[in-house]
């Protein structure tokens, strides 16, 4: 087990200040936030959300919703990763 | 709803290829500009964009670097339509059109319908032509208050009647009158309505007060609607026919020179386009001569509704005038078909002898019948007008 570190701490309050993320099933998924797009593939979505970055993998993904404090994601998602 | 804006402000539908694809969604994010339904497609990113925001993609673009290029996919939206419809003139004129169509049969009475619990429909219909309200009459031209008033008038079973346009349909609404019974029962005595002699008795109710083979004076009283029980008088509604003979003289005058019409067989078939008020005949020349007309309305059918609008097809039968001299005997039997029919009207139900007496004038024969007739002379009296 990895202790975390006060920095690692400060980061992650800043994703929770900063961002929302709501996931509806695998189907949808909503980022409200400050973000932005790295790559978009039919299989794979990254974003960058403050330090974090966010990646959202599985199929037939689609960005239904672009707003200016946020996205909305359909599609079959398999796997949420955040680096 | 917010589909419907996107289509009514118009958008396209743009490829965006290139390294820094992902770019150009973050620009448009942080710029504030609407893009959806983004789609990755061989490589490329497929995205809807306004058509105000795609008028600054070179911009945009530019911004980003030229890393990117952009392909212009698909047009959607009201915008677009209104494009196409504009460089074809005749689907606007026709859209005017329709809609000038539309507000000008609005004009007009498409159906007139009868509303009520009454048997005299048809009679109400066709009052209701001969006041103006009728398929195809202007609806400002309709006096409303006017027609139903006459209509109340015109018919006794009606008690209370309104006549009303809703939109294109106008509806007569008839509450059928309740007859009084009260005259029904109401004490009353049977007297005579005319001299003569009692030839049959048929009460039902109240007490006869003569025998057959009676002679009767106009006023007599006939049947009595008060019982005596035991000093106290009961009053009762009299009720029945009492059939006498009776003596009527009838006067006639047949002019001696008659014209009269006979039909050659000769027909004329004519048509008439109508729509709504307007008639427009579909010949040339007319018809001359004395004629009759029969016709009959082809109307144009809608959704199994007749429609105010179809062709009239007259039926012109010709006819020739003739003089005719009539004889005694001539004018005597037209005196005897007149008497026939004016007997239909009264109480007589049979006539057993008549004498035929004929004279004549200059012009003129006088003819005067005298007639034994059986008829039923029972009248009411009521007793409250007895008493009165």
């Amino acid at each position: 087990m990895t202790r975390r570190t006060p920095e690692d701490k400060q980061t992650n309050l800043d994703l929770i200040r900063s961002s929302r993320i709501e996931i509806n099933g695998n189907s949808s998924m909503l980022i409200e936030g400050r973000c932005s797009i790295l790559e978009y593939l039919d299989e794979l979505i990254r974003f960058k959300l403050g330090k974090k970055m966010l990646t959202i993998s599985g199929s037939s993904l689609e960005l239904k919703n672009v707003r200016s404090d946020g996205f909305e994601i359909v599609g079959n998602i398999l796997n949420i990763t955040f680096d | 709803m917010v589909g419907f804006y996107r289509y009514l402000f118009g958008f396209v539908r743009v490829s965006v290829s290139g390294i820094r694809k992902e770019s150009f969604i973050n620009f448009c994010v942080s710029h504030g500009i609407s893009v959806w339904k983004i789609k990755p497609s061989k490589g490329a990113v497929e995205l809807n964009i306004s058509i105000d925001d795609y008028r600054h993609i070179r911009e945009i673009r530019k911004a980003i670097g030229n890393d990117i290029h952009i392909k212009l996919k698909s047009k959607r939206g009201l915008p677009l339509k209104l494009i196409a419809v504009k460089k074809r003139s005749g689907i606007a004129v026709g859209i005017a059109l329709a809609l000038a169509l539309n507000i000008f049969l609005s004009n007009y009475v498409w159906r007139v319908e009868v509303n009520g619990e009454i048997d005299v429909k048809d009679e109400i219909l066709s009052s209701c032509e001969r006041l103006g309200v009728t398929k195809g009459a202007r609806r400002r031209e309709i006096d409303t208050y006017f027609a139903s008033q006459q209509l109340a008038i015109e018919y006794p079973q009606i008690a209370w009647c309104s006549v009303n346009i809703e939109g294109s349909v106008v509806t007569v609404n008839i509450s059928p009158a309740k007859l009084s019974e009260e005259k029904e029962t109401a004490p009353s005595n049977i007297v005579a309505s005319t001299d003569g002699v009692i030839r049959e008795i048929r009460i039902t109710s109240g007490n006869k007060a003569v025998a057959i083979g009676d002679t009767v004076k106009k006023g007599q009283l006939l049947a009595s609607g008060v019982n005596e029980i035991n000093e106290e008088y009961e009053y009762i509604h009299s009720q029945g026919e009492i059939i006498a003979e009776t003596y009527n003289e009838f006067k006639y005058t047949v002019s001696k020179k008659q014209t009269t019409y006979h039909l050659t067989g000769k027909r004329t078939r004519k048509s008439v386009f109508e729509f709504f008020s307007l008639k427009m005949p579909l010949y040339l020349s007319g018809v001359s001569g004395e004629y009759d007309t029969i016709s009959r309305m082809k109307p144009l059918r809608l959704f199994g509704e007749d429609l105010p609008i179809g062709v009239r097809e007259k039926t012109f039968l010709h006819k020739e005038k003739k003089r005719l001299d009539m004889s005694e005997g001539d004018a005597a039997n037209q005196a005897l078909v007149n008497l026939a029919e004016d007997i239909r009207k009264t109480e007589i139900t049979e006539i057993i002898s008549h004498t035929v007496d004929v004279k004549e004038d200059e012009n003129n024969y006088i003819i005067v019948i005298r007639a034994a007739c059986l008829e039923n002379i029972a009248k009411q009296q009521y007793l409250s007008s007895v008493s009165d």
